[in-house]
């Protein structure tokens, strides 16, 4: 196929060109290494990383067996335009190449609705005016323009200082993105259960949150969303991330980035690097110790003893169970044993137990509130209704 | 004659063999210890009784159509933190337990678990994938429709790129399974994206591939171009079976060597197109934040790595005395290459020697490697405590970086893609504790 | 400095009111721990058409960006209610919300 043929030159011309560019001086001081790494002509991909192309029937080390692409397989079928609606929602932000954006849906929606769907749907975990909690996302911390000054914010030295604030307003490069999510994935036990109108207002009541402006106009509290007004939208951050990834130059760009490894904190032995194996450490390099004991909070606990699993609970004591858990409700209405008991046995044990372990109207929470097995759970039934201890 | 040198070579051979278990023989009787229990008479409980399993019949071979480690082996588990517990333990993740791994394969059970919404349980009936946008033809595809393309298997890590995120700014896990075990290996089954590509044709504009979940979190991310064409994957089979639902049942994506949350779980639709989408797991998160304020987005791949598992605080050197010999051993791996060396060092990195690779050694995979270690007294080296520490270096001629160096560019906001060189401390009882060696 | 944000919404007679203050609630033992400057509220009250709904003395027991919740009656939609908040150094800050 052409069209394949050609993307495979353009890939293989940029990796040569980083790889040759690359090739650079020896690294070992004072020993020599059996592996050496001494400086291969790999070819590398936009990964900064060695890329495997086939040579003699060989990926790397794997044997491929090429008729695999010297055959037309026409497998599934051609999905109909119905199809693709369903499932091609997603949503692309205003680019270069793209000056409308992609998939964002007409519509509109007001703060003051997405403050009550907010408060409806979403502040259970995202907390009040989405101030997060509970180990759930902020969605907002103040001021997005203010706070986007924080990103900036190291804590090098001292733990206890300010951080950078990465909030939706402050650091997000795109609205879109978040129309998207909360549209696809939003609330996670209903995800996308919200109508595109409800999206805007949410949309809205997350921006006027985070005290942020549209056109130069403030997302007060009485304004409304709308898909023109959406696409207007400038976060504070936009120009925030390296490398830049929209545009007809995106992917040269990218793999030019990570060609140095200095951009992303990496140390190369084809561009420099040392691999030092005497004395190579700084006089002010110190041992720095777990604070306070750590984190030790682990499930299940740590440990590689090889014994038997601990023993389940204990055999079921009927009588402690029912004066712990039971008692409270049982001891004034069907209490052990209790002659009222007759009308509900007459309609067979297993229909007790069915309705005792679902919960009934009559205020029995499912299996009493208990999490004992169904098992031990019938025992307990069986007490209460007979007042013997089987 | 080359017949009676091979002899006497082979005479030679058994010769030091039996002077050597000869000398370590007179080496045990010397010692006390092997034989402590002589003077009673009674021995090894382990040997002089007769075992519960030995006298009886075992379980019928049909007890367990899908059978279960031993029930001794309930400690060896994935495990979880309320720092990662996020939607009561859904947007969450469970890491595995690699102080106890073998060899390059994670046994399915014990493969690390991250998911955003929780695990989905897809009914593989229903499962339909869609490959659109800038091809020539759009298809839809059955899990038989896709089985049905050639297969490729290949052994690689999946890691996810917070794997040591939670210590940029010091060491908060006394535990290996905690500090590196947001990763896993198997060996995995599919097809190269390529494959189905040559079919459908791609048009030249396309730059970048979106890869979307099915899941309630509908995770998608960005890919580009270059990467499916290269070795990405969409897989169905782990380990010689179908993936488990954790890893993405019945399909995800698999891009080598690359983050794991691009490799997108429980799949269901591949799009092409010429700009990228802005996904919120690649601009929200699986960011790198910098000092300068601006932040590295799509940095794909998990860089070169390792670690020292043994020792480590989960298996210590409490057992072990002056003079013994112990293998110290460890993982290495690079989600840019294939491993071709590890050095190893007992004073924290100030100098190193040479580690062995042992086994094999594939690209972007787990790589095994060890040391034969004679162990000194009070676990100390010129009087000062054991500090091991693993350098890793792969053939793109990435090695790992110092602490020092790896904070001086990157800060310690990061978060994701931190690959510096890690650090166990052997105390005088032979515990083993995570330190961190920096000067920042 | 980021607004205080408020929401004021009246069912049935009935106004609901949350409210969020941005600060830092740290008092000098906290502050001087942490790094952070010396900053509380330590008054804050609501009124409605000039009458007082809702009045309370706090320090640096409350968490950062404290939130304050109340229910109260005799307001109808449209009416203003403006929180008043007074730091430990005596500055004021005020915020208004239309009743919803």
């Amino acid at each position: 196929m052409l069209k394949f043929e050609a993307y495979k030159k353009v890939i293989v011309s940029a990796t040569v060109a980083a790889s040759v560019a690359l090739l650079a001086v020896g690294c070992v001081d004072d020993v020599k290494p059996q592996n050496s790494t001494s400086a291969k002509s790999t070819t590398l991909g936009i990964d900064g990383g060695t890329i495997y192309p086939v040579v003699n029937g060989k990926k790397g080390p794997y044997l491929v067996n090429e008729q695999a692409l010297s055959h037309s397989l026409n497998y599934g079928r051609v999905p109909n335009s119905a199809e693709l609606a369903a499932w091609d929602t997603d949503i692309q932000p205003v680019t270069a190449l793209s000056p409308e954006g992609h998939g964002l849906p007409e519509g509109e929606g007001s703060v003051e609705d997405g403050g009550d769907i907010y408060d409806a749907k979403c502040v259970m975990c995202h907390g009040d005016f989405g101030s997060g909690g509970g180990g759930y996302p902020a969605l907002s911390k103040g001021n997005a323009y203010d706070l986007h000054k924080t990103l900036t914010n190291n804590r090098w030295k001292d733990p206890e200082a300010a951080g950078p604030v990465r909030v939706f307003g402050s650091y997000w490069p795109q609205a879109s993105t978040l129309f998207a999510y909360i549209k696809d994935g939003m609330p996670h036990p209903f995800s996308g259960s919200l109508t595109d109108d409800e999206v805007y207002a949410l949309v809205a009541y997350i921006l006027n949150i985070n005290e942020m402006k549209i056109d130069g106009q403030e997302v007060d509290d009485d304004y409304v969303l709308t898909r023109e007004k959406f696409l207007k939208i400038k976060m504070p951050n936009v120009d925030g991330f390296e490398p830049k990834i929209s545009g007809k130059n995106a992917l040269p760009v990218v793999r030019a980035y990570f060609a140095n490894a200095k951009n992303f904190g990496a140390q190369n032995l084809n561009q420099g690097a040392v691999r030092c194996m005497h004395d190579c450490q700084k006089a002010t390099a110190k041992i720095k110790y777990i604070q306070n004991g750590g984190i030790k909070d682990f499930k299940p606990v740590m440990s590689d003893v090889r014994d038997l699993p601990a023993k389940k609970a204990e055999k079921l004591d009927v009588k402690k169970t029912y004066a712990a858990s039971c008692a409270m409700c049982h001891d004034s209405y069907l209490a052990p044993g209790a002659p009222e008991w007759a009308n509900y046995t007459a309609e067979g044990m297993e229909t007790v137990y069915k309705k005792a372990i679902k919960g009934t109207e009559g205020g029995m929470p499912a299996k009493g509130g208990t999490d004992l097995s169904d098992a031990d759970f019938k025992t307990m039934a069986d007490y209460i209704s007979s007042g013997k201890v089987k | 004659m080359a017949k009676k040198e091979l002899q006497e070579e082979k005479t030679l051979a058994r010769r030091d063999f039996f002077r050597k278990t000869a000398a370590a023989s007179v080496t045990a009787l010397a010692g006390t210890s092997l034989f402590a229990n002589e003077s009673t008479g009674s021995g090894d409980p382990a040997i002089m009784n007769h075992t519960a399993w030995g006298q009886t019949w075992g379980d019928p071979v049909d007890k367990f159509p899908y059978g279960m480690p031993s029930k001794y082996e309930h400690n060896v588990v994935r495990r979880a933190t309320s720092l990662l517990s996020s939607g009561n333990f859904r947007a969450s993740i469970a890491v595995t337990p690699i102080q106890e791994s073998k060899g390059i394969i994670t046994p399915n059970g014990l493969f690390f678990s991250r998911s955003h919404g929780g695990v989905a349980h897809v009914n593989p009936n229903e499962f339909r994938l869609m490959i659109h946008g800038l091809v020539e033809k759009p298809i839809v595809l059955t899990l038989e429709q896709l089985k049905r393309y050639p297969s490729v298997t290949r052994t690689h890590f999946i890691e996810c790129p917070a794997n040591g995120g939670q210590e940029w700014r010091g060491p908060q896990f006394n535990s290996v399974q905690f500090a590196k075990g947001f990763m896993a290996s198997a060996e995995w089954t599919g097809v190269y994206l390529k494959t189905i590509l040559e079919d459908l044709g791609l048009k030249p504009e396309a730059q970048w591939m979106l890869a979307e979940g099915s899941d309630n979190s509908k995770m998608g991310r960005t890919i580009p171009i270059d990467k499916v064409l290269d070795d990405a994957m969409v897989v169905y089979g782990q380990n010689g079976e179908a993936l488990r639902p954790e890893q993405g049942y019945p399909v995800r994506l698999l891009l080598p060597g690359w983050e794991g949350n691009l490799c997108v779980k429980w799949l269901r639709r591949l799009e092409f197109s010429q700009e990228p989408w802005y996904c919120k797991e690649e601009t929200s998160k699986y960011t790198d934040l910098k000092p300068t304020g601006k932040a590295i987005q799509h940095f794909y791949a998990n860089e070169v790595n390792s670690t020292v598992t043994s020792p480590s605080p989960e298996i210590p050197w409490t057992d072990v005395k002056a003079g013994d010999v112990v293998e110290i051993e460890g993982l290495a791996w690079s989600g840019m290459g294939t491993i071709t060396g590890v050095d190893l060092s007992f004073d924290g990195g100030k100098n190193f020697v040479e580690a062995k690779l042992k086994g094999l050694v594939l690209p972007k995979s787990w790589t095994r490697w060890s040391y034969m270690y004679k162990i000194p007294k009070n676990f100390q080296e010129n009087g000062k405590q054991i500090i091991l520490a693993s350098r890793a270096m792969d053939d793109a001629g990435y090695i790992q970086p110092t602490i020092d160096q790896e904070v001086g560019v990157m800060g310690v906001e990061a978060v994701y893609h931190r690959n510096a060189i890690e650090t166990w401390e052997v105390t005088e009882t032979g515990k083993v504790n995570h330190v961190e060696i920096r000067s920042i | 400095m980021a607004k205080m944000k408020i929401k004021a919404k009246e069912k049935k007679g009935v106004v609901k009111v949350k409210a969020m203050f941005t600060n830092l609630m740290a008092d000098r033992e906290q502050a001087k721990k942490t790094g952070v400057k010396t900053e509380f509220i330590k008054y804050i009250v609501a009124t409605v058409n000039d009458k007082v709904v809702y009045e309370v003395t706090t320090s640096g027991f409350m968490s950062e960006n404290p939130l304050v919740k109340f229910k109260f009656k005799g307001a109808k939609k449209g009416d203003k209610i403006i929180f008043t908040t007074i730091d430990n150094e005596g500055k004021k800050q005020t915020g208004k919300k239309k009743i919803k």
